[in-house]
């Protein structure tokens, strides 16, 4: 009994919370001739059958979003005027007309001189949710395992400010970053909340929303 | 002789109200010791086309000439990214094949960033103003 529980604890990596992983792809762009490269996934979250279909900046036009105005080449255009990693949110259409909501994880693509060719990362998939009712049953199979879920709570907290994302979709980012570099999520999940004072970011503005959200949010608590 | 064009990028969002309208504007002028295109706005996925329209246009007209000498004035360019650098790129090697020398005017972080990042400056090299570029000596032209 008890090497069955320690095997489906270690299977689960850590209190896992579905059997379908979080859909995310590998992209590059270069900037020079405008190329795309697109993983399988990436493929498969337009609506094409892998190797089927070049990405070029034509054809993820007409995958645009009809609200939004800027291609997902300008977004990816950031590192041509910014340093550093970044992500945010995009929309596009896949062929079966379905909306999908990604987050764009990137990052500069430089050549062996330190010029800046282009830019690579990861689409990470919102639109299919981690199915919530698992969770609730590995919490009652495996109770010892709910003292680490203070960690991953506290992570998923800061992911989904900074990502201003929904406690599901955090989940399945620790969970992904977790089975992807095969660390168990509580450790990895520990580790996030343990650095995260060394993140910098322009609090002023967000301490001052979050100050006036504090002091009056008792006023909008249901009585 | 002066041709303008201004395009329009943009649509109306259900809730009807305009969304920010992504404005290119081009001025090529022959007038002058040289072919000058002049571009102000936003060069982007939307934009980009009109400007490399101009561009083989400009190409043509400068190739009749006796100088021939192409300046891009990106002084007012208010957006710059990868697909601005492919259109620029794209007329310089034009330009390079046909005997034209083509010169950039650039003097934004907007424009030049995209161009130093990606060491791109090494070969399109930009001048701060429009004289210098129109009075600089050919040969000139880095390659």
């Amino acid at each position: 009994m008890a090497s069955s529980k320690l095997a489906a604890s270690d299977r689960i990596g850590d209190l896992g919370g579905s059997d379908e992983p979080l859909n995310v792809g590998a992209f590059r762009f270069w900037f020079v001739g405008q190329r795309w490269e697109w993983s399988d996934e990436v493929a498969r979250m337009h609506g094409y059958e892998p190797g089927t279909v070049e990405p070029t900046t034509e054809l993820l036009l007409s995958h645009k979003h009809p609200d939004d105005r800027r291609h997902v080449q300008e977004l990816l255009d950031h590192a041509l005027h910014h340093g550093g990693s970044f992500s945010s949110r995009h929309r596009f259409i896949d062929t079966a007309g379905r909306e999908h909501t990604v987050i764009v994880l990137a990052d500069r693509m430089q050549d062996g001189n330190g010029a800046v060719v282009g830019t690579e990362g990861f689409y990470v998939d919102l639109t299919e949710q981690v199915d919530q009712s698992r969770n609730i049953v590995l919490d009652a199979v495996l109770p010892e395992l709910f003292e680490s879920r203070a960690a991953i709570e506290q992570a998923k907290g800061a992911l989904m400010v900074v990502y201003r994302i929904d406690a599901d979709q955090a989940f399945a980012m620790l969970q992904w970053r977790s089975q992807e570099t095969n660390t168990k999520l509580r450790a990895l999940a520990a580790q996030v909340v343990a650095e995260l004072d060394t993140v910098q970011y322009q609090s002023d503005n967000l301490r001052r929303q979050f100050d006036h959200l504090l002091l009056t949010v008792h006023t909008r608590v249901p009585r | 002789m002066r041709s303008s064009l201004n395009l329009r990028d943009g649509h109306v969002q259900k809730i009807g109200i305009f969304q920010k309208l992504a404005t290119l504007e081009i001025r090529q002028d022959v007038s002058g010791p040289a072919v000058v295109v002049a571009v102000a706005g936003d060069i982007d996925t939307a934009t980009v086309h009109t400007l490399i329209e101009h561009f083989e246009t400009a190409l043509d007209a400068t190739a009749d000439r006796s100088r021939k000498l192409l300046v891009i004035d990106l002084t007012n360019v208010t957006y710059f990214g990868s697909a601005g650098l492919n259109a620029l790129l794209g007329c310089y090697e034009v330009g390079a094949t046909n005997g034209v020398a083509v010169r950039l005017v650039a003097d934004a972080p907007e424009v030049l960033r995209p161009l130093q990042v990606t060491q791109l400056d090494t070969v399109v090299r930009p001048y701060p103003t429009l004289p210098e570029a129109l009075d600089s000596p050919s040969g000139d032209d880095g390659g």
